[in-house]
């Protein structure tokens, strides 16, 4: 059995620390690194709080300006990236709760997990979808594959964005901490101040969700 | 066979657990064994799994970005705001000048103009002063940099940190070491456009003495350059009253030697001999030791066109030394065609055709035209007097197709073209026509570009 667990990058903790004297150098370049590291994990992360990727990519913004404005007070007590995050946190939630008076659009929306599902689970392929997302497009490109096989692999990212918009926002960022951003179980519960078996009950819950609506969307297609 | 112990319910559960390594040492084997016996918990296990997999894809999947415009102008904003105590050490001018001088000069234009950080007249000061330094050395370089300088003062002009006066004391400024980096570069109609800026900020900043005697001393050399001497004369006469009305000797003597350079060969080179004792008797060596070569260097041609040719030989050995000490090229290039001038009158032909033929190949690298074909003069010279015809057609052809892209005056065009045509229609030249047209070309320019003399206003 290959049991799939993802860690933190190795070597990452150590590049933060350079990154942090970096930008506290004022190194300009160090902030393009970071915010290439962290920008994407910012907005998925903020998703999980706001109704729509516009007011993420806003939230994750201010985050950035905050940061960089907190700099000079910055005392490495924690890393930079929990430090980040926390800071995103904060803006993201306040953005929620600001935004909770309108209508999300996703719940105009019919979530695919409550699909009817009555027949058996191709996940065979599930696993080709897998691989077109796995593998590079050149190299499915090469191995002279149709148009529909790279079709699949956009409606899998479709299916998987839209089966994670439908998780509740403690499951939905915890799985994008740790199976999208590959957090460890520790970095999140640092983030996010809930134990390892809270985090765990999370996860797990949006892991069946997920496999679940992949399994919807499969039946479609 | 399905292990008994653990249903599928708790199996499918307890998938996460098993996965982060939190079960039991026992649990874990209760969930292995369940997993070897129990095919759709098996393959639910596998489901799961892929699901994770197709996950973290998913998230390396989704493409680069680059930074927002906004994003970048808040964090330069951010560091523009900083008092200078608080300003990161990379944000500080001598850092902000390193960086500017790792990349390459093509970029560093847009990269000055699209970001605020380097707005900073202290950056554009550091800048200038590079370019004043490498205006000699390395003329197209320093041109660079000059452009650059402006671009930063002027960024600097439109910031609300610096008051109006200051703003304009500094553009004009750059925009006179921009004007003197074109002039050496031969581009005279862009170095008359940027002394024309440079006096305008002049006029809306303080109008110090200082600022005006820096303005005046590089547009003599500038006036002496298209050929109004008596404009040059005054400039420079008046940048002297002053620096000695300010009481700056050095400076003082510095436009003495200036003045003394300017009245050179062959205007009147007995009171350019005074004017060069007397500006070496006022200058602080220590200070500023280029003036003290330059000085010497240029009294040894001042002597050599007085005829004193013993006492201007007795100075090449020691003033050559000082260029070595010096280590300046383009000074060294100079004193070359000096020497190649002494070689010359002295009948020794070769090497003066050796002196000229490199000091040619070097301006001609360079870029500085109008020099590249003034040295080629000398050259001809040497060419005529050894009647070697076919070099000299090649050399008029090359010095044609210079002169008519530098766009000078039409009647030292026509001499040279007519002495193009001489050579071509007769075959022959003499060097009484070769000496006229070096007359008409010193009457449409200075004759310090003529000759191996040395410049105190780069």
């Amino acid at each position: 059995m290959t049991i799939h667990e993802k860690t933190h990058r190795p070597g990452a903790a150590r590049l933060d620390s350079s990154l942090v004297e970096a930008l506290l150098a004022g190194d300009e370049s160090a902030y393009g690194t970071l915010w290439k590291r962290y920008n994407r994990a910012m907005i998925r992360l903020a998703m999980a709080y706001v109704p729509s990727r516009a007011i993420a990519e806003e939230a994750a913004q201010e985050a950035w300006l905050a940061m960089v404005r907190g700099l000079s007070g910055f005392k490495g007590q924690s890393s930079l990236k929990t430090w980040l995050f926390g800071i995103l946190l904060n803006h993201a939630k306040t953005k929620g709760r600001r935004e909770s008076r309108s209508i999300c659009l996703s719940a105009l929306e019919a979530p695919a997990s409550k699909t009817p599902d009555g027949r058996g689970v191709d996940w065979l392929k599930l696993r080709e979808g897998a691989s077109e997302i796995l593998t590079p497009a050149w190299g499915r490109s090469n191995l002279g594959l149709s148009p529909e096989d790279r079709a699949l692999g956009s409606e899998l990212r479709l299916g998987l964005e839209q089966a994670i918009s439908l998780l509740p926002a403690a499951q939905r960022a915890v799985i994008v901490l740790r199976d999208v951003e590959g957090w460890t179980t520790g970095e999140v519960c640092d983030l996010l101040g809930i134990t390892p078996e809270n985090q765990r009950v999370r996860l797990h819950r949006a892991r069946l969700r997920v496999r679940k609506a992949l399994e919807s969307y499969l039946d479609r297609s | 066979m399905i292990d008994q112990n653990l249903d599928c319910t708790v199996f499918r559960e307890s998938i996460t657990h098993l996965l982060d390594k939190a079960l039991t040492p026992a649990m874990t084997l209760q969930m292995e064994k369940h997993r070897q016996a129990c095919d759709p918990c098996r393959q639910f296990l596998g489901e799961i799994e892929l699901t994770i997999e197709v996950l973290g894809a998913w998230g390396r999947q989704e493409p680069e970005q680059e930074t927002p415009a906004s994003l970048q102008a808040t964090f330069d904003e951010w560091q523009v705001s900083l008092s200078e105590g608080d300003r990161p050490v990379a944000d500080r001018p001598t850092a902000l000048l390193k960086q500017l001088l790792a990349i390459s000069s093509e970029q560093r234009l847009p990269e000055v103009r699209s970001r605020p950080r380097y707005h900073r007249p202290e950056l554009g000061e550091m800048v200038l002063n590079e370019a004043a330094t490498m205006a000699v050395k390395q003329p197209l370089e320093a041109l660079q940099l000059s452009e650059l300088g402006v671009e930063i003062c002027r960024h600097a002009a439109e910031s609300e940190t610096l008051d109006a006066t200051s703003a304009h004391d500094g553009l004009a400024r750059a925009w006179a070491i921009l004007a003197n980096a074109r002039r050496i570069c031969s581009d005279f109609v862009g170095a008359s456009e940027a002394f024309r800026s440079a006096e305008l900020a002049l006029r809306l900043g303080s109008g110090g003495p200082s600022s005006r005697a820096h303005l005046l001393r590089l547009r003599a050399q500038f006036s002496a350059d298209c050929g109004r001497m008596e404009e040059a004369i005054a400039e420079i006469d008046e940048a002297y009253s002053l620096y000695q009305a300010a009481g700056d000797s050095h400076r003082a003597g510095r436009a003495l030697i200036a003045k003394g350079t300017l009245l050179g060969p062959p205007a009147d080179p007995a009171e350019a001999v005074e004017l060069l004792r007397a500006g070496l008797g006022l200058i602080d060596e220590g200070t500023e030791p280029r003036i003290a070569v330059v000085a010497k260097h240029n009294l040894i041609r001042c002597l050599l066109a007085c005829g004193s040719l013993e006492e201007a030989l007795s100075m090449v050995s020691e003033t050559r030394a000082l260029h070595v000490a010096m280590g300046n090229r383009v000074d060294l290039v100079r004193f070359q065609w000096l020497e190649g001038e002494v070689r010359l009158e002295m009948g020794d032909l070769e090497s003066a055709e050796r002196s000229f033929l490199e000091v040619k190949t070097y301006f001609v690298d360079q870029g500085i035209a109008y020099d590249a074909a003034l040295v080629s003069l000398d050259l001809a010279m040497v060419y005529l007097q050894q009647a070697r015809t076919t070099e000299l057609k090649t050399l008029a052809g090359e010095m044609v197709t210079i002169f008519q892209a530098l766009g000078i005056r039409r009647e030292t065009f026509a001499a040279l073209a007519f002495f193009r045509k001489a050579l071509d229609i007769e075959q022959t030249a003499t060097l009484g026509l070769l000496h006229e047209l070096t007359e008409t070309l010193e009457r449409a320019r200075r004759p310090e570009d003529f000759r191996p003399h040395l410049s105190v206003m780069s």
